[in-house]
C-alpha cells in the first residue's frame, strides 16, 4: 500500500469534500464548509475551462476513464459530455460520497488499489484526470499509471491529465530535450492558453 | 482531528515528452489553463494513443452533449 493512497483513504473518512478542494476555511467545522451544492457547481466552473481545450485537441466521446475521481466533482461533468464514464479511486470514503450525489446512470464507479486499471486493454476513448497525479509518491508511480492508461486507451484515443510542473519556460523560444520540442509560451489569460509541443508546428489557440 | 498529509508532487517539463512516447502516447502537448481567478496555472497533457490510421473526425453527435445522445 502506497503512503499516497493510505492518506488519500483516511481523507475520504474523515471530509471528502475539503481532501479534494482543500481551501482555507472549507473544510468540516470550518468558517465556511463545502456545502455539497457549492462543490459540485465548483466542479462544473472548472469543467467548463477544461472542455473547450481538450475538443479543440481532439475527444471521442464514446466512453471516458477519470483517474481519482474523489467525490465525484468532475464526474458529474463528464457524465453529461460522455455515452459512459468509468471513474476509478483509491478511497472507498470518496467512492462512497460519489455514488451518493452523482446519480447519472452512465457513470461506473470503480475501487481500485492505484497500480491497476480494471478495464479491458483498448477498451477507452478518453482519459481524464485532475488534482491527482500531484498526490502521487513519485514520478515513478505516475510512469506506471501512465503505462496503464495507455493500455485501456484506444488507438487514436486522447488523455487530458493535469499534471504540476516546475522548470516550465516562460516568454523565450528554447530547445528541450530534443530537437523536435520547442517552447513559446505568453501569459494565460481567461481567455486564452498557451501550449507546449512535440509536434513540428506551433499552435496558438 | 489530526487531518493526513496532503502531499504535492511537482514534475519535470520534459518528463512527459520523454515518458509517454514510449508507451506509445503522441502528439504530446502542455495545456496550460488559467485558474478560477486567472491566478493560478494549471498544467495538463494532452496525448493520443497512436492508431495506424489518421484519427476520424468527430461527428455533430460524438462531440455532443447530453442532449444530443
Amino acid at each position: 500500500m502506497r503512503d499516497s493512497n493510505t492518506e488519500w483513504e483516511r481523507w475520504g473518512e474523515i471530509d471528502p469534500l475539503y481532501g479534494v478542494a482543500a481551501a482555507k476555511g472549507r473544510e468540516r467545522g470550518g468558517k465556511n464548509p463545502w456545502s455539497d451544492a457549492e462543490f459540485y457547481e465548483r466542479g462544473q466552473q472548472h469543467w467548463q475551462r477544461f472542455h473547450p481545450a481538450w475538443r479543440r485537441y481532439g475527444i471521442d466521446c464514446r466512453n471516458c476513464l477519470e483517474i481519482g475521481c474523489g467525490a465525484g466533482r468532475i464526474t458529474a461533468q463528464l457524465a453529461g459530455v460522455f455515452a459512459m464514464v468509468e471513474a476509478v479511486d483509491v478511497s472507498k470514503g470518496m467512492i462512497d460520497y460519489a455514488v451518493a450525489h452523482v446519480t447519472a446512470p452512465n457513470v461506473r464507479f470503480h475501487l481500485t488499489d492505484g497500480t491497476a486499471l480494471p478495464l479491458e486493454s483498448a477498451s477507452i476513448t478518453a482519459v481524464f484526470s485532475t488534482h491527482v497525479f500531484q498526490h502521487f509518491d513519485s514520478i515513478d508511480q505516475a510512469t506506471l499509471t501512465f503505462r496503464e492508461i495507455a493500455r485501456v486507451l484506444a488507438p487514436g484515443g486522447s488523455i487530458m491529465i493535469h499534471l504540476p510542473m516546475y522548470r516550465w519556460p516562460v516568454f523565450h523560444r528554447a530547445p528541450m530535450n530534443s530537437s523536435t520540442v520547442y517552447t513559446r509560451t505568453w501569459a494565460p489569460s481567461a481567455h486564452g492558453y498557451c501550449v507546449l509541443s512535440s509536434r513540428a508546428e506551433w499552435c496558438v489557440r | 482531528m489530526v487531518r493526513p498529509l496532503m502531499r504535492y508532487l511537482a514534475y519535470p517539463t520534459d518528463y512527459i515528452f520523454r515518458a509517454l512516447p514510449p508507451l506509445g502516447l503522441v502528439d504530446v502537448e502542455v495545456c496550460i489553463l488559467p485558474g478560477q481567478d486567472g491566478g493560478d496555472l494549471h498544467p495538463f497533457v494532452m496525448a493520443r494513443r497512436a492508431a495506424s490510421r489518421p484519427f476520424a473526425p468527430l461527428t455533430p453527435q460524438a462531440q455532443g452533449s447530453v442532449a444530443s445522445r
